[in-house]
Parts: C-alpha cells; sequence; structure tokens
C-alpha cells in the first residue's frame, strides 16, 4: 500500500481542544473566569482546525500524486493486461485489434504530466474518472464497495478497543501471576498468526464443522460475524500488547506503586483511577498506525471470505492495472487516515485534562 | 549479600534495643525483621533479623548506605515492598497491635490514616494528569473522612499553609508539571500528615532536591510534626541531616542493624565500627556535633590549600569573558547564562556552585564547547572556541575530557570496562591494540581497581566503582583538563569522599586541571581552590575558597554556607 502516513499523525505538542469544557473526573474545574479569553481561544481553535484542514488536503494530495507515479512506473498498462500479454495481440481472434485505438479511448495515450493533472483537476471536482476496464464511473464503485468495508472495519474497531483493554487489565491486575502472564501472552501469540490463515480457521470451525454462521457472501448480517471476528480480535491483541506496557510501566511508577497505596487505595482502584489514563497515550499515538494495518488486514479478510468490499476491489484493480480505480482506493484510503488523526488530536485532548486548558504563568517559588 | 539461611541476629550490643524506659513511650515495635528479594534463581536477604523501637512523638532517623536496607525497612513497616520482596520472619507491632496478622485487604485501611508515608522522588509521585487538589482529596475519601467536602476543603487549605504554601487556593487546580521539586515534595508532605496519622514514615524526603529547597521540605515537615506530635521515621543518608532532625537513630550496615540509641549519644560515642567509619566519613560531623561548612573547612582546608599553589602568571586553562547564552524564543526564552566572567588556573580546581535551574550545566556544556555562546568569548587551554571549526574542536576534545554525575548512566551497560576506558583511545586512534590493554591496566590501578575488572561490566559494580571508571575513560587520552560534573552526588558520603581523595591525588600526580560543577557547597569546599557561585545565570560571588567560604559577601551564598 502507498499511502503515507499523514504528517498529523503526531502527537500533538499544542493544546488543539482549549475550549472543551472542564468536566473531567477530577470536578475541579480552572478557577476563576475565563470569559476574556473565550473570543481569544475561538480564533485560536479556527485557526487550529483551518491548519488541519490544510495539512488533511495536502496529505491526500500527496497520496494521490505519490501513488500515481509509482504507478505509472510498473510495467503494462489496463489495456494489455486485459487482452494478457503482447504475445497473444496478432493472434487470430485478436488480429485487427489496435492497441493505439484501445489506449487513445482510454487516454493512456496522452502525456504523463497531461493525465496527471486531468486527474489532479478531477480529484478536487470530486470526480475521480471512470474506470479503464469497464467504463463504470469510480465514485460509483467506490460508493459501492465502501459501505461494506467501513461496516466491517468500523465494527470491528468499535468491539477491539473495549476488547483490548480488557485483555491489558487482566494481565496487570489480576494477584495470580500465573492468570497475568497468561493473558499477557494471549494477544502476541494472535497476532503472531497470519490473518488468512485465522480467517481459514474460523471458517473451518464455525462455518463449515459447526455450521453458525456462513462461511461468506455480503449480504446477510449473520455473514459479518465471522469477518468481524478475525478483525476485532486482530486489533484487540495489538491494541493490548501495546497498552499491557504501558500499563505495566504505569503502574511501577511511584505515584501508582507507592504514593496512591500509602494513601490506603487497592490495586484496582489504583489502576483505574491512576493508571489507566496515563497508560493510554502511547495507546492513542499507535492507534492511528494500527488502523492502517487493520485496513490491510480488512483487505485480506474480504478476499478470504469472499465479500465485496474496498479490499475486494482494490486486489481486482490492482491485477488489471486498473489505474484510475486504484487512484481512487487511495484517494478514500488518504481520507481515512486523515480522519482517523484527526480522531485520535482529539482523543489527546478529552484524555488529558493538561492539554485542555491553557497552562496558567509557572506558579513561584513560596519562600518559607 | 545471598542467600543467608539462618543467621543469628547480634544481639550482644545493648544499643541494638534501644532504652525505652517505658514500654507505653514505643510507638513502633519491631523484632527480628527479615525481608528478603526473590531474584531469578536466589533469595536475596535484604534485612536480617532487624529489632528495634520507635519512641511515639520522637523522629527516629535510619542511616546507612545504599544497600543497606533501609528504604526496605521503611516500605516492609508499611507493607509495601515490591513485588518480589516478602517478609520472611519477624514481627512489627504498631501501639502493640501485631500488624503481621493483617491480611493485606485488613491492613490497607492503615494506610494513609494511621501511617503516612512520603516518598522519595517528588517528581514521579504525584500522578501527571490529576490537579494537586484531586490528589490531596483523595487521601480523605480513601481513608474514608467523615468530613464534608467543605471541611475537607478547609482542612487541606489549612494543611497547606502550615507547610508553608502562602496562597494554596490557586494550587489546587493546578497540574504537578506546573510545581517545583519543592513544591511537589511538600505535596506530598501534605498528603500524608492530612489524615492525622500516627506515624509518619519519610524514605529520603529531600535526597532528590537541591540543598536550600530541601532544607525548607525538611522545615516544613518538622513544623506540621510538631504541630500534630506525629511520630517520625525519617530514612536518610545524610548524617548531618540525621543529626539536626531525630532523637533517635538506627545504623543499619547491609540489612543488620548495627547500632541504635539517642543520635547524640551515638554520634558523639559511636559503638560499632561501621558507625565510628560512617561519621568518619563525614567531614561535617565532629564529637556528635554538625560542623558549619565554614569549621568543616578551616578544620580540614589547610592541607588543601597547600597543595593547589596555582601559578598565578601562567595563562588561563579556561576563560570566559562576558559569557551569555538563551534557550527558546518568545515566552519561552531563558537566559540559562548571563554575561559571566571567569578565569581557571592551571593544575588548579575550580568549583562552579550553584542549584538546579542556575546556569552552571549550561556553562559546562559552554567549556566543553557542546553548546556555542551567544554573547562573549570561550577561551579553553588557549582556543578561541567561538572560532574553532570541528576539526579544531575534535583536537581540542582530546584535551579536555568529562566525568558526568550518574555513573548508572554514563557506561554503556553492554561493554566490558576495557572496552569503556579503551574508548576514547579508539577514537582517536592512539597506539596500537597491546598498548591500549597496557594503558587500561595502567588506568584501573590508577583508579584503585583490580586489573582483573577489565573484563566486567558495569552492572557488576557499585556506583563508587563504576565513578572510577568513569575517571579512569576521562584520563586515557592524557587530558590537561577534566570537566567534573557533579562527579559523587550520586554516591554515598563515604564514597563520595574516596572519590574525591582520589581525584585529588590523580590532580597532584598529574598536574591536571579541574572545572568541577555542582550544588553542594559542603562537598567542594575542601577539594576547591576557587569557588565561584551561580544563580539564575548570574556569578554572585566568586573568590579563593577561603574567601568565599569564610568572608561570604553575597546573602545567596550565606544561604548555601549555612546549610
Amino acid at each position: 500500500m502507498t499511502v503515507p502516513l499523514s504528517a498529523t499523525g503526531a502527537r500533538p505538542s499544542a493544546p488543539s481542544v482549549p475550549s472543551a469544557p472542564p468536566t473531567g473526573p477530577d470536578g475541579a474545574g480552572p478557577s476563576g473566569p475565563h470569559a476574556s479569553a473565550r473570543g481569544a481561544s475561538l480564533r485560536r481553535v479556527g485557526r487550529v482546525v483551518a491548519v488541519r484542514l490544510a495539512h488533511a488536503v495536502a496529505v491526500v494530495a500527496a497520496a494521490y500524486s505519490a501513488s500515481f507515479f509509482l504507478l505509472f512506473v510498473l510495467p503494462g498498462d489496463a489495456v494489455l493486461a486485459r487482452i494478457g500479454t503482447t504475445d497473444t495481440v496478432g493472434t487470430s481472434d485478436l488480429s485487427g485489434l489496435d492497441l493505439t485505438t484501445l489506449r487513445e479511448e482510454v487516454g493512456l495515450n496522452d502525456s504523463l504530466g497531461r493525465q496527471y493533472w486531468d486527474g489532479l483537476v478531477g480529484l478536487l471536482q470530486g470526480d475521480l474518472g471512470s474506470s479503464l476496464v469497464n467504463d463504470r464511473s469510480v465514485t460509483a464503485l467506490l460508493a459501492e464497495a465502501l459501505p461494506n468495508t467501513l461496516t466491517l472495519m468500523l465494527l470491528s474497531l468499535v468491539l477491539s478497543v473495549p476488547l483490548g483493554f480488557l485483555l491489558a487489565l487482566l494481565a496487570v491486575v489480576p494477584r495470580s501471576r500465573a492468570l497475568r502472564s497468561f493473558a499477557a501472552l494471549v494477544p502476541s501469540a494472535y497476532v503472531s498468526l497470519p490473518v488468512f490463515w485465522i480467517g481459514v480457521l474460523f471458517i473451518y470451525l464455525f462455518a463449515i464443522t459447526l455450521g453458525w454462521f456462513p462461511a461468506g457472501g455480503s449480504q446477510s448480517a449473520s455473514a459479518l460475524v465471522l469477518p468481524t471476528a478475525v478483525l476485532a480480535l486482530l486489533g484487540a491483541a495489538q491494541f493490548a500488547q501495546v497498552l499491557i506496557s504501558s500499563l505495566r510501566t504505569e503502574v511501577g511508577k511511584t505515584y501508582a506503586a507507592v504514593t496512591a497505596p500509602a494513601k490506603g487505595a487497592s490495586r484496582t482502584y489504583t489502576v483505574f483511577r491512576h493508571c489507566l489514563r496515563n497508560a493510554a497515550f502511547p495507546f492513542l499515538a499507535v492507534f492511528g498506525l494500527r488502523v492502517g494495518q487493520l485496513l490491510a488486514g480488512t483487505a485480506v479478510i474480504e478476499v478470504v471470505f469472499s465479500r465485496n468490499g474496498i479490499g475486494r476491489l482494490m486486489v481486482d484493480s490492482v491485477k488489471a492495472v486498473d489505474l484510475t480505480v486504484v487512484l481512487g482506493l487511495v484517494v478514500v484510503l488518504a481520507v481515512v487516515y486523515v480522519v482517523i488523526n484527526a480522531v485520535v488530536d482529539v482523543g489527546y485532548a478529552l484524555l488529558d485534562p493538561r492539554l485542555r486548558r491553557r497552562a496558567p504563568a509557572p506558579a513561584p517559588e513560596v519562600d518559607a | 549479600m545471598t542467600d543467608t539461611a539462618t543467621t543469628t541476629p547480634d544481639r550482644t550490643d545493648a544499643r541494638t534495643a534501644p532504652a525505652a524506659a517505658d514500654p507505653a513511650d514505643v510507638l513502633v515495635r519491631v523484632r527480628d525483621l527479615t525481608v528478603t528479594y526473590r531474584r531469578d534463581d536466589a533469595v536475596d536477604t535484604a534485612l536480617d533479623g532487624v529489632g528495634f523501637d520507635v519512641r511515639r512523638g520522637k523522629v527516629t532517623a535510619v542511616i546507612g548506605e545504599s544497600g543497606s536496607g533501609k528504604s526496605t525497612l521503611a516500605h516492609a513497616v508499611v507493607r509495601l515492598l515490591p513485588g518480589n520482596g516478602a517478609i520472611a520472619a519477624g514481627a512489627i507491632e504498631l501501639d502493640d497491635e501485631d500488624l503481621l496478622a493483617r491480611t493485606d485487604r485488613e491492613f490497607r485501611p492503615l494506610r494513609g490514616r494511621h501511617i503516612g508515608f512520603v516518598p522519595q522522588d517528588p517528581v514521579s509521585s504525584l500522578n501527571p494528569t490529576k490537579t494537586i487538589g484531586a490528589q490531596v482529596r483523595e487521601a480523605f475519601s480513601l481513608a474514608g473522612s467523615a468530613l464534608t467536602a467543605e471541611q475537607v476543603e478547609e482542612r487541606i487549605l489549612g494543611d497547606l499553609r502550615d507547610i508553608g504554601f502562602a496562597a494554596p487556593e490557586t494550587l489546587l487546580a493546578r497540574y504537578p508539571h506546573e510545581l517545583s521539586g519543592g513544591m511537589r515534595q511538600r505535596i506530598l508532605v501534605a498528603i500524608a500528615f492530612s489524615q492525622r496519622p500516627r506515624l509518619v514514615i519519610a524514605d529520603e524526603p529531600t535526597s532528590a532536591l537541591d540543598v536550600l529547597v530541601g532544607q525548607e521540605v525538611l522545615r516544613s515537615l518538622h513544623d506540621v510534626r510538631t504541630k500534630h506530635g506525629t511520630t517520625v521515621v525519617l530514612i536518610t543518608h545524610d548524617l548531618a541531616l540525621a543529626s539536626r532532625n531525630a532523637d533517635d537513630v538506627l545504623v543499619l550496615e547491609a540489612g543488620r542493624l548495627v547500632e541504635a540509641g539517642p543520635v547524640a549519644e551515638v554520634f558523639a560515642a559511636p559503638r560499632h565500627p561501621y558507625t565510628r567509619a560512617l561519621l568518619a566519613s563525614s567531614a561535617r560531623l565532629r564529637e556528635g556535633r554538625v560542623l558549619s561548612i565554614a569549621e568543616a573547612y578551616e578544620r580540614h582546608g589547610p592541607d588543601v590549600r597547600r597543595a593547589g599553589s596555582p601559578s598565578a602568571e601562567a595563562p588561563a586553562v579556561v576563560t570566559l569573558d562576558g559569557v551569555s547564552k538563551s534557550f527558546g524564543g518568545g515566552k519561552s526564552h531563558v537566559r540559562a547564562v548571563d554575561g559571566i566572567s571567569l578565569a581557571v588556573a592551571p593544575g588548579s580546581t575550580f568549583a562552579l556552585v550553584g542549584e538546579s535551574g542556575s546556569g552552571k550545566t549550561t556553562t559546562s556544556r559552554l567549556v566543553l564547547g557542546l553548546e556555542s555562546a551567544d554573547a562573549g568569548s570561550v577561551h579553553v587551554l588557549g582556543e578561541d572556541l567561538g572560532t574553532l571549526d570541528r576539526k579544531g574542536l575534535r583536537a581540542l576534545r582530546r584535551r579536555v575530557q568529562v566525568v558526568y554525575q550518574s555513573p548508572f548512566e554514563s557506561l554503556n551497560p553492554r561493554l566490558d570496562l576495557r572496552s569503556i576506558i579503551a574508548e576514547p583511545l579508539d577514537s582517536f586512534r592512539v597506539g596500537s591494540r597491546a598498548e591500549r590493554r597496557a594503558r587500561v591496566a595502567e588506568l584501573l590501578d590508577r583508579v584503585r581497581l583490580p586489573a582483573s575488572y577489565a573484563t566486567r561490566r558495569p552492572q557488576e559494580l557499585s556506583g563508587g566503582q563504576r565513578q572510577r571508571v568513569a575517571i579512569a575513560r576521562a584520563l586515557a587520552i592524557r587530558p590537561e583538563l577534566l570537566v567534573l560534573d557533579e562527579p559523587v552526588s550520586a554516591l554515598d558520603a563515604t564514597i563520595q569522599a574516596q572519590v574525591l581523595d582520589l581525584l585529588q591525588e590523580i590532580q597532584q600526580e598529574l598536574g591536571l586541571t579541574y572545572f568541577l560543577v555542582t550544588h553542594d557547597l559542603a562537598v567542594v569546599a575542601d577539594v576547591a581552590t576557587q569557588v565561584a557561585v551561580m544563580r539564575r545565570g548570574r556569578l554572585v560571588e566568586s573568590g579563593p575558597t577561603a574567601d568565599v567560604v569564610l568572608r561570604p559577601q553575597d546573602d545567596y551564598t550565606r544561604a548555601l554556607l549555612a546549610v
């Protein structure tokens, strides 16, 4: 996949949502009214949003451009791919075939710069061109495939986050060392298995042997169960791996290992009230990246479970060197990345109360 | 101290059970306490049959070097040992109640409500994403306090005022990173005392702080303690601190209690050889009395003054002339070094003293050529650092070496000592392999480490030994100037004295010049020929050590000397 990582994925160094209401669990809002600062902070939000939007557009354009030129370097084109190889040209049933005319028809004979420019202008107008293979509009193809994939992806994502937290807590909280070690082992084991293999295993177990769910298809809701399970578990395992290590670090820090228990806090209380939030920062940092992996996993899973969707579309159009469709897919994926990264940034602001308000001037050391 | 299976505690010394005339006066009674740590395949005994009494309403100091088990003792009493630690035997009683009879769940209500704890490191001891107010209030909610929210708020504000915060109202909505280390430590003290516990255990409460700030924290701890009549157990490695703040003292050596009794008696007439050695290592303690830095200097100074006789005519090794250095722009603009001038005579020891944030580290980095000055000139060994190109700078690095503060971080744990010490030789391609080997052996000998150590790795060494290795490495390419950045502040007092002695010895033999950076004037008074005191980027005072120590002109210097 040639989707570059969004430049906005880095940990925000400045508060992104400074005006969020102080509704933290601490219950202690900043004392003193800041009404006069409201106008200024709104302007600040406006500026932040504008910068973010510009970033987003730049990321999508960059992804498009990079993929365009990369794909052009590849040997062969859609016309050739449809025919097979050059050897077959001139044989009986393909005699009289004029490759140049065919290429002319789909615009492959234009200069590279012209093709790129046309594509870019189309992209700005929301027109992604039409497939080189079957003349259908790329937007229509995407609109057809996207809902299926988004459903699968979002569903498994929504399931994998709480599941990941649960696994991580199991690996950190229990008193029994054996239980903790075992719980810590599960995610690593699951992550090291290839997705397609798990997919096939699930089909064999739950579709063929037990007959509980259909092995494939994209129509019924029950067809969604197995692919969602495979992906949700994968996401959960990946999230759990990050969370386990960050939770262990937090639990070992003095504020959790000494200060809180010295006040009379139990281990469970300490983990939930003190460590969980701090341990979630590294989790957020990798969240964007993991979603990318989940996307790749979705493509594989769609093929394994013969579901219609972005993954299938991608595999098919790459095979057919259907450049316009592939580029359209790249644009869609880039947009998904940008959105996820925006979600991550907002997540930081929600999670870290320190980012929610502007720090007052540092307190002077009180001289006794 | 590996597995000592069965040992009979040494009970020959009458002082190991301190004179507790009236049993009713005893708050904590510890008997035959043995604490073990499970390592990979062995069991380490951290405390070995320790027994003592803590008198009600008094301050009991626990002293000993690192590894003596004093922190383990503190954590064992509140049952906050790390996961691999366990109380193997013994008894701990609080007001005649056997604490070990309680299960973990039954023990929990004691914490906070009856036993408060002040942890060592103020930076990591507060949750960074919760406000100060939330973390103090939590002490009340966890202790099941019967006070209403308003009463709690009132109590907190009162407590914080008691502990030296002039305007505690503004403090509660802040996050820990907005407070200085000293303020955070005082918050932790306030939390420990908030439930008016019978006992507060303070585990090295000031060792991570600057000298003056630490003193302030101790003063506020003393104030609250007196106000509430709380019994305090104070863990410390600082004998002067123990002597001034404690009523009783327990001396631990390698997990055993070697001496116990009233501080005045024990320090005036130590019975155990270990206590005697410990006291002798502190230049500040004589006949059970804490000397002022000036007094200590007068007693020890003469031989230093004789030793350091730098020729005034010789050109200075380091010259700073009106040097300034700033960091950051806009609001975060900081003037770390603000127009300082100084000169270091060859063969002398120049001590730059200042607290954290004073700019002393930036100054040392300017001398090392790791930073470039914004204004003014830096001359080192006759070269103008402002005009030197990369090549010139590298050539100069052969003549200037550095010893860093933490010997635990400055040595690569994956290399053996030979590779570590030979690294400067390798990097400057000095000598053949055989010659480098010979040089390493010679250097090990020079820093008083056995030659067999060449194949060891840093983690097999103690802190003091590691710092010797760092010194050997710095000496490897025969530099003319050594920059010593807090060379002993990570070490125990006894080891500090040894390392400083070693540094002086080496200086006399090799005629080196030392540029020494430290926060502790007491440590350097004995070894420095010149002292400069730095505060907020400026030099407030500088001159020959005798002048600065005995006749300080600046109030800040006087404050540092009064510690």
